[in-house]
């Protein structure tokens, strides 16, 4: 039995901007072969659009249905919206994340890595002094890069970003 | 059966090997029980630093993270009352009062045993089992395993999340996925937006990492900040009268294990809530109410999660299906590595199904000594803060992308995938079914095709195919009754059955 489901906040936003997604990967896999036939090649992607529409037009009706009995203010939703999306460690993690990829193609893996460590750590870390955090996110981070650095490099062999 | 044996104790008699299984299962134990840190997670971050090992040295090591990190999940949900693992979701309900109760060592000396038998069934399963399978499976046509792919994915995406539509939305993620490239029956581009870089179409393995390693970490740093509870775990060894008084229950939950875990796309997180289930039904005088400190309700879950794992490897082996997330994983790791997992593996490579059931016998019995001592070193792992941890896992999901191709776009893919599959977490979409789609898609596309071209691009002689062999018409039931399932309509018809059931009894 399918239990009853919650509805996450801006749930029909996604869906619709999945919606969306998937008529754009529509439009390219029709492209393919048309229609002409469900052993051509263009058979299988259409075949998953059709799915991925189908299931998510049903989402979207289900959380339509759901919506709340009196509508709250636009801050109050977003604040909802931003708490269950986007609380301030990932706000702050994702693009950290990005600079970190950027870092490795600029200036290579033990910097990028030791820093993007030492941030994200000292940032993470709560409940001691600004000072304790940061001694103790250089050591973590500098600890963690010289042994992964040796264990993928040296021991598996494995080149390193 | 010499030439078996030798293959079974491969890794028993090879210094190297034995010692990458007891690495393997050590890990796995420790992985599994830090939450947050999953067994599919480590797998899929290990097997792109394994591309350039020999074959056996990686799945050795693999094995053993597999079989040490299903029980090692079951350490924190009883300490903390956070499972480690979906596996052990069942074994936190009567593990963690247990805890409280001051139980805790006893609690856990329980499940390493019961955790060991219930392997030792999974094990004898899949080595009784697969070779029956295999053999059955080569009269499959091409449209079984069509059939196969599809019930994998639905039976994964109908007993895990939030609804069977959010489920196979997130499969269908992954098959389209699958296709982007160059299509392997024609060769012409598909979803490739006329770029060349897509061309040879995206790593599995940087959907992997992103899905299981990126996505889980940025998912974790919801109330990353909740501090590591301090547990003081005694004497754990438990005495043969507490593991003689549960064993029917533990040879009953493994006997569901097996049989969940071989079934494709269904893993040990399902076998142990259904074994679960059955204990709360089938046993009459529990130690204690369940959901208070039951042994049972530790001894059920715990034997059957165990078990999954010799189970979830017949389907993996004979048929190339896997049968949880983390045997997909490896059934990557597999076609890196240039071995096809199917029917004809243990034709071609038979050294591979015995090497592999003689290294998960050798990590069920590190599982067992490794799970009896160390408490006091496990202890201080388990308090290692997420705000460290975390990090962590980024770096390594990052150097696990790089190493598949040595090229930084694999990274971007995973980070990519890493945040997407955040996204769809958020929103209640599981994202074992985006890799199990990822696996799965080229399989049910390619056969599907095979099935048309033989039917002459009939549509009415493919649906007299569904029906025309025993095995296709037991296999399109099963995917009836999968969809069936997840529709309103089947609470009904369930309830219209017992009505009926009641009626008759009287």
């Amino acid at each position: 039995m399918t239990p009853a489901q919650p509805r996450h906040p801006g749930e029909p936003v996604l869906t619709l901007v999945l919606i969306a997604g998937t008529l754009l990967v529509g439009r390219e896999a029709l492209r393919i072969s048309g229609f002409s036939g469900p052993s051509s090649p263009g058979f299988g992607p259409l075949a998953m659009v059709a799915v991925l529409l189908a299931g998510l037009a049903v989402e979207l009706i289900r959380t339509l249905r759901h919506r709340p009995a009196e509508p709250e203010p636009v801050a109050v939703r977003l604040r909802r919206l931003a708490a269950a999306v986007l609380p301030p460690p990932v706000a702050g993690a994702i693009p950290l994340l990005l600079l970190y990829l950027v870092g490795l193609e600029v200036v290579g893996f033990v910097p990028a890595s030791f820093l993007f460590l030492a941030i994200s750590i000292a940032l993470l870390l709560r409940g001691r002094s600004l000072r304790a955090r940061l001694l103790l996110a250089g050591t973590v981070a500098a600890g963690t890069v010289a042994v992964v650095r040796f264990l993928f490099q040296e021991l598996f062999q494995v080149l390193l970003p | 059966m010499e030439t078996a044996l030798g293959y079974f104790l491969m890794s028993w008699l090879d210094p190297f090997l034995l010692l990458l299984v007891a690495v393997g299962t050590l890990a796995g134990i420790y992985i599994g029980a830090i939450p947050g840190l999953s067994v599919t997670m480590a797998v899929s971050i290990l097997i792109s630093f394994t591309y350039a090992w020999d074959t056996n040295e990686a799945l050795a090591l693999m094995v053993g993270i597999y079989m040490g990190g299903v029980y090692g999940g079951s350490r924190t949900a009883i300490l903390l009352n956070i499972p480690g693992a979906p596996a052990a979701i069942a074994t936190a309900l009567d593990g963690y009062p247990l805890a409280k109760l001051g139980e805790a060592g006893r609690a856990i000396g329980v499940t390493t045993v019961v955790s060991f038998l219930g392997g030792f069934v999974g094990i004898a399963a899949l080595a009784l089992g697969a070779p029956l399978v295999a053999e059955i499976s080569l009269m499959f046509a091409p449209r079984d395993y069509m059939l196969l792919g599809i019930m994998g994915l639905l039976l994964v995406a109908s007993l895990a999340g939030e609804s069977l539509v959010k489920g196979v939305v997130a499969g269908a993620i992954g098959m389209l996925i699958s296709m982007i490239g160059l299509d392997t029956m024609s060769a012409q581009p598909r979803l490739t937006f006329g770029s060349s870089a897509l061309l040879g179409g995206v790593s599995y393995v940087a959907v992997m990492i992103g899905m299981f390693g990126i996505a889980e970490a940025l998912a974790q740093l919801h109330g990353y900040a909740a501090p590591a509870v301090k547990q003081k775990v005694d004497k754990i060894v438990p005495s043969l009268s507490t593991v003689l008084r549960h064993l029917p229950l533990t040879l009953r939950a493994s006997a569901i294990g097996v049989w969940i875990g071989a079934l494709p796309g269904a893993g040990g997180d399902i076998a142990a809530l259904m074994a679960y289930d059955h204990a709360k039904r089938s046993v009459k005088k529990p130690s204690r109410p369940f959901g208070q400190g039951a042994y049972e309700g530790l001894v059920a879950p715990e034997a059957a999660n165990n078990a999954a794992v010799g189970g979830a490897f017949i389907p993996m082996l004979t048929l190339g299906i896997p049968g949880d997330a983390v045997t997909a994983v490896i059934i990557a790791a597999l076609f890196i590595h240039g071995l096809r997992p199917g029917p004809n593996l243990m034709v071609d490579t038979p050294h591979l199904f015995w090497f592999t059931v003689g290294n998960l016998t050798l990590a069920n019995i590190f599982l067992l000594v490794f799970g009896l001592t160390g408490i006091r070193l496990f202890a201080k792992i388990v308090e290692v803060p997420k705000a460290i941890l975390l990090p962590i896992v980024v770096v390594l999901s990052v150097v696990g992308a790089y190493a598949i191709n040595n090229n930084p776009a694999d990274v971007w893919w995973a980070v990519g995938f890493g945040i997407f599959g955040y996204v769809l977490k958020v929103y209640g979409y599981q994202l074992g079914p985006v890799v199990l789609g990822v696996i799965l898609g080229p399989i049910v596309e390619a056969n599907f095709r095979r099935t048309m071209i033989a039917v002459r691009e009939s549509w009415a002689g493919f649906a007299l195919e569904l029906v025309s062999h025993p095995i296709t018409l037991v296999l399109t039931i099963g995917i009836l009754l999968s969809i069936l399932r997840g529709t309103p309509l089947w609470p009904k018809l369930v309830g219209m059955l017992r009505g009926r059931a009641v009626d008759a009894s009287r």
